[in-house]
This record gives structure tokens, C-alpha cells and sequence, in this order.
């Protein structure tokens, strides 16, 4: 074959100058530098142990920091080098006229040239291959799918790079003049997603272009037909664009006819660039080992659910909504699409709205008026509009927006808002946090809730019960902080206040929670909630000390059990009385075993000290007929425990402890902790991260409330990713001895090797 | 009938609006150096790279032994060797590595190779010079390569266009001797814009100007294509000028230290008169012939008639 002639004699000329062994040197010294920094930067956490490290090889290769994506950073730079001159010297030098007056065509050459630097690339990439080699060796069970779609990634981009080298090469007889040209439209390429987003039509064309989002997915393990379909067509563009401008070298035409080949060239890649990109066109294939870029096995149960059925995704975006706006814009909306493509991966119905209104944030937005004395709402939202680029004529007020739907509930703050057959709704919101989007768990959820999966937990009141309004021993923080991604609410859970005289209970939506009363409930209230446990009905008793024996009476009553509390006093340093410190028991780890939630070793709430702000130890003395597990427990070890007789004890006192039956083939759950503001507000504010002592009270409350839940909420997005666990990429064989050489391997020995042979090869031609 | 090596039919080329080649027709029936003939400019370049290939023409046909280059790019390239002003040399290979390439991107079975690339070797004398790098090989020898890559696949016609060029006095003798023996088993076609490589090369010649055919034929003929006007005179005793203007038909004398220069309109005549008159009047004729025309006033001429 005449390609493969060709595409040999270019080789040789890469390989009988210097350029070619340079880059490689450079290259692999690059990588290799790379690699060690980041293996010697884990193994020496590794070594101290202070942090349980996981997804080493991601680590290493994947992330953004990594190996991979170092590479790409400068890819950009070693291939105008290589490409510079391959068409351009031969314009140059003439030599050009010895191909075209040869019996073979165009084509051959073009593609000979290109088949020339896919080879050296795949050299390049055989250099990365090796470092990939150690690496596979280096991190125990390493994630071996991961790397290869890795480094397929590189070397589709450096094959779309060298394309686009091949094809600027052609157009001018100065080298450097090609080797700049290749520069900026690489550069161009990696810039153009974020630019001109706000114009329909260009705004799909450019994010299409955009060649950093196509290799990050295959970095991080996932392959997906558009991306491949991306490159092929950028690089069979790029090439046939060459042949074009060479044929054109030979064989003079107008302007306007060449320029409409051209023209025609690209418009053509365009337009099956859309077609391949169309969702429902779409395929993935998620090489890495623990699938992470796949929806969880539970997510993947509730779109599988969804199928095929009219799903809209609505974002509400309001003017006023100055963390989160951001996001909202038509300039990223089609990056909101990319990151929403995990699930429109099974849900390609989906369609995205955008609507945009303005509204007072409520507690929020009183600083506009300060700053805009003078002006109405309309007349600030006015000013909004033009900063953010809006036409404010497409901007809904307030009376408007208040007709198509109630945000009061979320503060009127920018949301969206899923809708199933046009009738059944449910929110998901933006956040406050670095990650900004809501992610799979909290899109899931809002999923589920759309299939009718309501779970309400119900705050009893009437007896000066706490709720979620009170500022410091409530419980609104866990349950609806909204800006709180951790919260119960966008975990999927409801929330109300409910009066047992006036609210009918559903022992199989509800979760009734009776936090601290302050006095007894009435004979009519104890009836309706002796029926609903009698019912099997789920609830959560928070009892607080000081009005302990009242409560423990009513809940005696209630469950027709026998149960005694002890108050407890730790002596703890620089605590305040009463303070008592407990951790989760073994059992407590393994409350969600049926449904499989949060196993992992390394549980936020494992092993780690959980406060309590007086406490009561618990006894069951009658369990009638329920299981009864101990799930928080003080530790005996570090502490004196002395009861209110002021006894010490030396064995673990129970804090928290969970309770299950089988009422009408319903599984009950009834759980009981010994102190009201273990999960209050002012407890799970104060002490994380603050002060004299770490507390992981907020890492137990998705366990405590996906066990009460019989498993509905929260979505455990994680679990099956972990299966296992035992194999996962968590330690290395290697130790920083064996770094140090394999650095030396890398860095020193590779490259002198190649620069020995390199110069080898070059002397002895030379010298002839 | 057998096909001529190469027809060229009405040849047009433009670039832009520019018109580089205008109507040009030409043909090659035998082997032997075709000389294509013109100053700097003219069209030679724009036409030889038609001929080979490298560039298509706006109108016109060329065919090389009865196969039309248009329709049949592939098969005709297989017969023409071609020579550009500047080799198309890659300096980074050795002289085998770069042959063995261009025999194969010239068709060359693998197994023909070898041969093909010994016999060029030795022709062109550089056998010895097989495994130097391009790079290290003087002018000369560079254009040696060149012109081996041209002939490798035995072509029925070869183009050169200029080949001396940036050559020494050695080197360029070398060259033609060369191109000569090469000619001998095929046509050449030979671009120049050097009288003396013509007469020292060619046995036929076209001559174009701006893009237009001026002249075609055999060298003798273009020698004789302005008849000669000039009689060059040695006497030991010359007259005066006045003397020679009033001989019948001389319109113009020159002194030049011993050689006078005498123009005429009529040769046979004017030369006649003089012998007489010199015979008569003792003027002591010891040599009279007229002066040819010599290439460069043809050359200059064609040029001039043109504008």
C-alpha cells in the first residue's frame, strides 16, 4: 500500500531528526515527573495513616490534578512542533513536486502523512503506556478500565491535534507561521464552549467544538458514541480539508469555489456532529471498574421507572438569587445539560426550561432596597436583567411567576422543579457550596418523589413539643435546611408539624417524631397514637432529661413496653456538666443491612465521637415483642460514667436505641434516644469542626432516618459502588524506597535510553 | 500510428486573470533533448509543470504517448520523469534511502527496486556516494540525485527545468553530458533560459515568450531564423568611410581596430562590389564573410517581437 509507503518514509525523516526523539524525551520525562510527584504525595499520606484514601488510581491518572489531565494540559504544545513542518517543508523546499508528479494521488499522501503521526502519537502513547504499567503494578488492584479509557483519550486527542497540525501545515511554507496557526486553534478549540453561549444555533455549534469536556469524560473512564463520533469527525474534517487546500494547490479554482468546499466540509461535520449528539443517538460505556460514572443501582431502579414517560426539567431561575444565578444563565445552560447527562443518559425525553422572573428572596434581599433606595422592584430587576445580559421583556415580576407556580416554599430562591405527565412535581434546588448543583443524590430523590414515594416526618405538637422552627433546640437544620445539601428535605423527605386531635396519621407515609414534650398528652391524643403504633407506624422519641420519668411514662404506655433511664455524667476536660460523648456500636453500623445503605469502612459517623448535651442511658426491661438494638453507646474507656447515684459504671450505657417489629406483616420502627438535642439545631451547628471537640452527630442522621424510612429515603447512591470494598484501590505495593526508583526508572534511565539511541542513530548517519 | 511521446494541444493557463501559458501546442515524436526555450518569466515553469503533473491547466490537453493526463493522471504519471528547478530532495535521507522511496512512490515492484536504483547510480555517477546523506553532498552531486529520482522509473519522457542553474562551469558540463546520454533512450524536455545549453544540448527547440509560442523547429533553423546583414572586412590598406558609403548597399560602417563592420541590405550584392573596388583600388582585402546572426541576437529579436 502506497499510504503505508509514504506514511514509513515519514517516520524515518521524524526519526532522522532531532525533533521527534526531543518530544519524546520531554515527553516522557513530563509524565514521569508527574506520576512520582503524585505517587510519593499518597504513599506518604498512606504512610501516616491520618486519612482513609480511596479511588487511588483516580487519584493518580484521573483527576484534575492527575497524571492524564497534566498531559493534556500540554499536549498542545509538543504537536504544532511535530505537525509544523510536515506539509509545510515539503511547500518549501519544493519537494512537494516530486509527490505530485508521482503516479499516486492527494489522498494517499495526505493520508500517509497522518497515518505517519497517529504512529509517532501511538510512540508518545506507548511512553504513557509504560508509565500506565507501573502504575497498574504500584496501587494494589488498581482500576485498570479506568487508565485504558484514559489514555484513549489522550490519544484521540492528540490524533485530532495532529490533524489539525497536518492541515495548517498545509497552508503556508513557513514552519513557525503553521506552528503558531496550530496553536490558536487549538487554543480556540479549548476556549470555544464557553463562548457566545448566549446565541441559539452558535451556542450549540460552539459547545459541540469544544474539545476539553470530550477527553475529561474519557479520563474519567467514560465512553460515551458522541465523544468518539466527536473526534472521528474532527479529525476526518481536518483531513479532508487538507486534501482540499492541496488539490486546490494544483489544480486552481475561484475563490468562491474553493470556498465553498470548504464551506461545504465543515457545515457537513457539523451537521453529523448534531445528529451523533442527539440523546436519543446516544451510547455510553462506563469503563471504570466501579462505575463511577453511572447512576447507582438505586437511581437506576427510579429512572427505569421514568422511561419513555414526558419529563420536564424546569429551572426557575430568579434575578435576585445572587449565589446561585451563576448557573442559570443561557451561557451555561448547555453545561448544565453536560452535567445533567448522567441521568439523561437513561432519560433522553428530558426536556430543559429555563424561566426567569424576579421575586424578594425572602430574609434575603432587604439589602437591595438599601442599595436602591429610590427604585422599585421592577426598576432594580431591571438593572439585574441587563448585568446578567437578559432581555428583560422575557423576565416573569412577581405576580406573574405567582400564577404559574408557588415558590414560597423555597424562599422564592432559583430551583428546579421536575414534572412527570405534565401534573406531578417535585423540587430539587441549587446550592450554596462549592459543588453548586444538586448531584445524584438529591436529583434522585426528587425523582423518586415524582413515582409517589411520599415519606412525611411529622414534629407532634401541642405540649410545647419541639419542632424545626425553634433557633436552638429545634430541628430545622437536619430536616429542611434547604441551603444545606445534607438535610432531610433534599434527601426526599417531607416535613410538617402535625396535631394529633386534627391530622389523620398514615402509618405507611409518615414518620412521627416527639421530640421533648413539655407536659402529657391528652386521653383522646394517646388513643390516636396508641392506634397508630398498634398500627405498625413508624416514630422517633427524642426525650430530654430533665423531664425524663413524664416521658418515659408516656412512651411506656404508648409501646407497651418497660423501659428505666439513667442520667449519665461523663468527666470530661473542658466540657460543660452533662456533657457525654458516644460512639455507634457495631450493631449501629449495620441498622440499614436489609437495605444495604452506607457500609463503607469509612462511614462519616464510624468510630467517631457523637455529642450529646445531657444524656440519658436506657433499659428495656419488657421489650413486648420488639427487637431491640443498642445503636449509640457511651465508651466506658477514656471516661468515668457515673449514673445519677452516682455509680460509676465500667460497661457501655446505651444512648440510642432502635426497636423493631412485625405488626400486620408491616416491619415497625421505632427508635428512642436519650437526649432531645443530640440531632437539635445548637448541636449540630456548634460543635462540627468548632471548638474543643470534633462531633459527627450530623454523619448518623441519613442512617437514623433511611432505617425509619423502611429504606425509601435517602437514595444510597454509593453503596453498590462498593461492593468490593476489600478490593478496591486503597493501598499501594510499593513503598518510598521503591519510589525512588522507579523514579529514577522514569526520570533518569527512560529518557537517557532514548536520548542514547536518538543520538546514536543521528551521529552514525551523520558521520557516513 | 504510433503515438507521439508527447502532444501538447492548445495549452492555456491562468493564474487569477493572469494569463501564464497562452495556446501553446507542441509534440515529441522521438527521443533526443527538446530544448523549451525563454527568458525569466516566459511560461517554461507553468508549462513543465503541467506536462508533469503538478499542475492542471485552465485549457488544453497534453498527452503523454496517446494517454490524456486529465483522465488519466495515474497511468501517464508513470511515464514522465521530472526534474524541478529545485531537486525535491529530503537532506535528511542518504541517497538509497531517498531513491528506494522515490522508486516506490513511482510504482517500482518491490523486487525491482534494487536494480532500478543501482542502474540510475551508476548512470548518474554517484554510486559511491549510496549511504551519504543528502545534506552532505555538494551542488553538483545534489542535482545528480535529482536527476537519478527522475529517470528511476525508467520514464518515456523526462522534463528538466533548468537544471544547471546555481551550478559551476564543471559541474554544468558534467550535467549536460548527462542529460545527453539519458537522451539517447528517450525524450527529453529541457527548460532553460540559457542560449549555450541549448546549442550545446538541443537538436530541436521551442522558444515562448510571455505565455506565447514563438518559435519552433530545429536549432539550425533558429541560427538562420534572421538572415545575416553584417559583413565583417580585413584590408591592409582601408579607405576612408565616405568610400565605403558610396559602395552599393551599405548603410552603416564600423570601424573596429583592424575589422571594419559593414551593414547592408543586400549581402551578395554589397560584398561583391567591394571584393571589385578593393582589387582596383589596392585596398589590400586579406578577409571578407558575412556575420551570422548569433543566438542571443535571436533570442533578443524573438524577445523583442513579441513586445
Amino acid at each position: 500500500m502506497i499510504i503505508i509507503k509514504i506514511a514509513l518514509l515519514e517516520l524515518r525523516k521524524f526519526f532522522y531528526s532531532p525533533i521527534a526523539w526531543l518530544l519524546a524525551i520531554i515527553f516522557i520525562v513530563q509524565a514521569g515527573v508527574s506520576f512520582i510527584d503524585l505517587l510519593e504525595t499518597y504513599e506518604s499520606y498512606l504512610q501516616r495513616g491520618t486519612y482513609q484514601i480511596t479511588d487511588l488510581t483516580y487519584r493518580i491518572f484521573s483527576n484534575e490534578l492527575a497524571l492524564f489531565n497534566n498531559i493534556v494540559k500540554n499536549a498542545f504544545i509538543y504537536i504544532p512542533l511535530l505537525t509544523m513542518g510536515i506539509i509545510s517543508n515539503e511547500l518549501n523546499t519544493g519537494s512537494i513536486k516530486l509527490l505530485f508528479s508521482s503516479p499516486i494521488s492527494i489522498k494517499q499522501i495526505v493520508l500517509g502523512k497522518y497515518l505517519a503521526l497517529l504512529c509517532y502519537c501511538l510512540m508518545l502513547l506507548g511512553l504513557l503506556f509504560l508509565v500506565s504499567i507501573i502504575g497498574i503494578y504500584s496501587i494494589q488492584f488498581a482500576d485498570v478500565g479506568l487508565i485504558i479509557s484514559g489514555l484513549l483519550g489522550i490519544y484521540f486527542l492528540l490524533a485530532t491535534y495532529t490533524a489539525i497540525g497536518l492541515f495548517i501545515s498545509s497552508l503556508s511554507s513557513y514552519q513557525v507561521v503553521t506552528a503558531i496557526i496550530t496553536f490558536g486553534v487549538i487554543a480556540f478549540l479549548n476556549i470555544v464552549g464557553v463562548t457566545w453561549q448566549e446565541t441559539p444555533v452558535i451556542n450549540e455549534i460552539n459547545y459541540w467544538l469544544s474539545i476539553p469536556e470530550r477527553t475529561e469524560q474519557l479520563i474519567n473512564g467514560l465512553m460515551t458514541s458522541e465523544g468518539i463520533f466527536y473526534f472521528i469527525i474532527i479529525i476526518v474534517m481536518f483531513l479532508v480539508l487538507t486534501i482540499l487546500r492541496l488539490s486546490f494547490k494544483k489544480n486552481d479554482k475561484p475563490w468562491y469555489y474553493k470556498s465553498s468546499l470548504y464551506l461545504c466540509t465543515i457545515v457537513l461535520s457539523f451537521g453529523l456532529g448534531h445528529l451523533t449528539s442527539k440523546p436519543e443517538n446516544k451510547f455510553y460505556w462506563d469503563m471504570s471498574r466501579n462505575k463511577r460514572n453511572t447512576l447507582s443501582n438505586e437511581s437506576l431502579e427510579i429512572v427505569k421507572q421514568l422511561k419513555d414517560r414526558p419529563l420536564k426539567m424546569v429551572s426557575f431561575v430568579n434575578l435576585f438569587s445572587e449565589n446561585t444565578i451563576i448557573s442559570g444563565l443561557p451561557r451555561h445552560h448547555n453545561r448544565n445539560a453536560r452535567w445533567f447527562e448522567k441521568f439523561t443518559r437513561f432519560l433522553p425525553q428530558l426536556e430543559m426550561e429555563y424561566v426567569y422572573f424576579y421575586d424578594i428572596i425572602s430574609n434575603a434581599n432587604d439589602s437591595i432596597f438599601e442599595k436602591y433606595p429610590d427604585h422599585s422592584l421592577e426598576e432594580i430587576a431591571r438593572i439585574y436583567a441587563k448585568s446578567y445580559g437578559l432581555n428583560f421583556e422575557d423576565v416573569l415580576g412577581p405576580s406573574e411567576i405567582k400564577k404559574l407556580i408557588d415558590l414560597s416554599d423555597e424562599d422564592n430562591e432559583y430551583v428546579r422543579m421536575f414534572q412527570l405527565n405534565n401534573d406531578v412535581r417535585s423540587f430539587v434546588r441549587i446550592f450554596y457550596d462549592t459543588q453548586h448543583f444538586p448531584l445524584e443524590a438529591e436529583n434522585a430523590a426528587s425523582l423518586k418523589q415524582l413515582l409517589g414515594n411520599e415519606v412525611k416526618v411529622k414534629f407532634i405538637q401541642g405540649h410545647l413539643e419541639r419542632g424545626f422552627n425553634e433557633f436552638d433546640s429545634g430541628y430545622g437544620h437536619m430536616i429542611k435546611g434547604s441551603k444545606q445539601r445534607s438535610s432531610l428535605r433534599n434527601a426526599g423527605f417531607k416535613f410538617g408539624l402535625t396535631y394529633l386531635e386534627r391530622d389523620t396519621l398514615n402509618i405507611n407515609h409518615d414518620i412521627l417524631v416527639w421530640a421533648a414534650p413539655n407536659d402529657s398528652l391528652s386521653e383522646k391524643e394517646l388513643n390516636l397514637f396508641r392506634k397508630y403504633i398498634n398500627d405498625g407506624g413508624n416514630a422517633l422519641f427524642l426525650i430530654e432529661p430533665k423531664r425524663s420519668s413524664q416521658n418515659i411514662e408516656s412512651i411506656n404506655s404508648l409501646l407497651g413496653v418497660n423501659f428505666k433511664s439513667k442520667i449519665i455524667r461523663q468527666d470530661i476536660k473542658d466540657m460543660e456538666d452533662g456533657f457525654v460523648i458516644g460512639k455507634v456500636t457495631e450493631a449501629g453500623k449495620h441498622l440499614n443491612k436489609n437495605n444495604g445503605y452506607r457500609q463503607s469502612p469509612n462511614h462519616l459517623a464510624n468510630d467517631k465521637e457523637l455529642t450529646f448535651n445531657g444524656a440519658l442511658g436506657l433499659y428495656l426491661l419488657d421489650e413486648n415483642n420488639f427487637k431491640v438494638t443498642s445503636v449509640i453507646e457511651t465508651t466506658s474507656s477514656t471516661y468515668t460514667i457515673v449514673d445519677s447515684t452516682q455509680t460509676p459504671i465500667d460497661k457501655p450505657i446505651p444512648l440510642v436505641i432502635a426497636l423493631e417489629r412485625t405488626v400486620n406483616q408491616k416491619k415497625q420502627k421505632i427508635m428512642i434516644a436519650g437526649d432531645a438535642d443530640f440531632l437539635s439545631n445548637r448541636e449540630l451547628r456548634s460543635r462540627v469542626g468548632v471548638g474543643i471537640r470534633m462531633a459527627f452527630n450530623r454523619g448518623y442522621i441519613k442512617d437514623i432516618f433511611r432505617w425509619l424510612s423502611d429504606g425509601v429515603y435517602p437514595i444510597d447512591t454509593f453503596n453498590n459502588r462498593l461492593k468490593n470494598f476489600k478490593d478496591s484501590d486503597t493501598k499501594f505495593n510499593v513503598n518510598s524506597q521503591q519510589i525512588k526508583v522507579l523514579n529514577l526508572l522514569l526520570v533518569v534511565v527512560i529518557p537517557s535510553i532514548i536520548f542514547l539511541i536518538g543520538s546514536i542513530i543521528l551521529i552514525i548517519r551523520k558521520k557516513r | 500510428m504510433v503515438n507521439s511521446i508527447l502532444k501538447v494541444q492548445n495549452l492555456t493557463h491562468y493564474y487569477g486573470n493572469k494569463v501564464a501559458v497562452n495556446d501553446i501546442s507542441l509534440e515529441i515524436k522521438s527521443n533526443g533533448v527538446l530544448g523549451l526555450l525563454g527568458s525569466n518569466g516566459a511560461g517554461k515553469s507553468t508549462t513543465i509543470n503541467i506536462l508533469c503533473g503538478v499542475l492542471s491547466p485552465t485549457k488544453g490537453d497534453v498527452f503523454i504517448n496517446g494517454i490524456n493526463i486529465r483522465n488519466n493522471q495515474i497511468a501517464s504519471k508513470k511515464l514522465i520523469g521530472f526534474l524541478p528547478q529545485k531537486a525535491p530532495l529530503y537532506f535528511d535521507l542518504t541517497v538509497n534511502e531517498y531513491l528506494e522511496y522515490c522508486a516506490k512512490i513511482r510504482l517500482i515492484p518491490n523486487v525491482k527496486i534494487r536494480n532500478a536504483v543501482e542502474r540510475v547510480k551508476q548512470l548518474c555517477n554517484i554510486s559511491h556516494f549510496s549511504k551519504a546523506l543528502i545534506r552532505s553532498l555538494s551542488g553538483g552531486y545534489q542535482q545528480r540525485v535529482g536527476i537519478a529520482q527522475a529517470i528511476i522509473h525508467d520514464p518515456k519522457l523526462v522534463v528538466f527545468d533548468e537544471p544547471t542553474n546555481g551550478l559551476d562551469p564543471v559541474q554544468v558540463l558534467e550535467v549536460r553530458k548527462l542529460i545527453q546520454t539519458i537522451s539517447k533512450d528517450r525524450a527529453v524536455l529541457l527548460s532553460t533560459h540559457i542560449l549555450s545549453e541549448v546549442q550545446a544540448t538541443c537538436s530541436n527547440i521551442i522558444m515562448i515568450e510571455k505565455g506565447n509560442k514563438v518559435f519552433s523547429g530545429s536549432i539550425e533553423d533558429f541560427n538562420n531564423y534572421v538572415a545575416p546583414n553584417t559583413l565583417s572586412i580585413k584590408m591592409i590598406l582601408p579607405p576612408e568611410l565616405e568610400e565605403f558609403l558610396l559602395i552599393c548597399g551599405v548603410e552603416e560602417v564600423d570601424f573596429k581596430n583592424e575589422i571594419i563592420l559593414v551593414k547592408t541590405n543586400d549581402i551578395i550584392k554589397t560584398s561583391k562590389a567591394i571584393i571589385e573596388r578593393s582589387i582596383k583600388s589596392n585596398w589590400g582585402l586579406i578577409e571578407i564573410f558575412p556575420l551570422k546572426n548569433s543566438l542571443d541576437d535571436v533570442f533578443a529579436e524573438l524577445s523583442s517581437s513579441i513586445n
